[in-house]
């Protein structure tokens, strides 16, 4: 059964996020992707080139995961409306570099047909903390 | 709407027409606010009043849109817009930001915003100082 065949049009979207987070530790692409619409909008940052559509995304995630380890989301905060998710958070992992980031973030997920379609995340680029 | 909302819809008039004393008479007195999420909150109302006063120094803040806007419970998030003359620069930003305004009372208590500050760092942070 796929993540994403399980999906309810009830199911509080925080909730579908948490199952996410899921799929995200264990790293598991299938899972991950399952959960998107195949021509989501996915601003991974918001003033940066947004990936359009899963293969874009099947793509980012690849490199993101072999680039990044030991990554933790957490959400602080959040609200949902209408097939709308904001949250607030913060997103810790260890690059490449061995240097921990740390990324305080806002970020909209939209909802269609229980499908994530659209993503913002909000936050700054370059870790002003990095190196110190 | 909601009252928070209203409140908060009244605190954005109030920055636009530059009242400085009637937007922070909307916020709470143990007030915090995250100008920059890397940076020191603010945490009183004088330092909030020489911040306001530094930040119109650097910028014209010219709209102050509201996209979308989602609640919960004391607790507004929102995901916009701000077009800000750079008046040190002499440019025009569009600075794409989110913000949660979390209320007290009735009263603005907690405020942090979200954007890429690499757009608007260098005079923020003057405005800050």
């Amino acid at each position: 059964m796929s993540a994403a065949s399980d999906l309810k049009d009830v199911e509080p979207r925080i909730d579908v996020i948490h199952r996410l987070q899921q799929a995200i530790a264990a790293k598991d692409k299938d899972a991950f992707l399952a959960f998107f619409a195949p021509d989501v909008e996915y601003h991974y940052h918001v003033g940066t080139r947004p990936l359009m559509g899963r293969e874009w995304v099947e793509k980012f995630i690849t490199k993101y995961w072999a680039n990044n380890t030991g990554a933790t989301w957490v959400i602080d905060h959040y609200a949902e409306a209408d097939g709308r998710l904001f949250t607030e958070g913060r997103e810790q992992y260890v690059n490449a570099d061995g240097q921990t980031v740390s990324h305080p973030y806002m970020g909209v997920i939209e909802f269609r047909d229980g499908l994530i379609a659209g993503w913002r995340d909000y936050f700054q680029m370059a870790d002003p903390n990095a190196g110190k | 709407m909601s009252e928070n909302m209203k409140v908060l819809e009244a605190w954005m008039a109030a920055s636009k027409r530059g009242d400085h004393e009637a937007f922070l008479d909307m916020m709470a007195d143990d007030l915090e606010y995250y100008w920059y999420m890397y940076a020191k909150p603010i945490r009183d109302k004088p330092t909030m009043r020489k911040f306001l006063r530094n930040y119109t120094a650097g910028f014209d803040q010219r709209e102050w849109i509201l996209k979308n806007t989602l609640e919960n419970a004391d607790m507004i998030m929102v995901e916009g817009v701000e077009k800000l003359f750079d008046r040190k620069r002499e440019v025009l930003i569009d600075n794409l930001f989110m913000q949660v305004i979390e209320f007290k009372d009735g009263k603005i208590s907690k405020v942090r915003d979200y954007y890429d500050a690499q757009r608007v760092q260098p005079p923020a942070a003057e405005a800050a100082a």
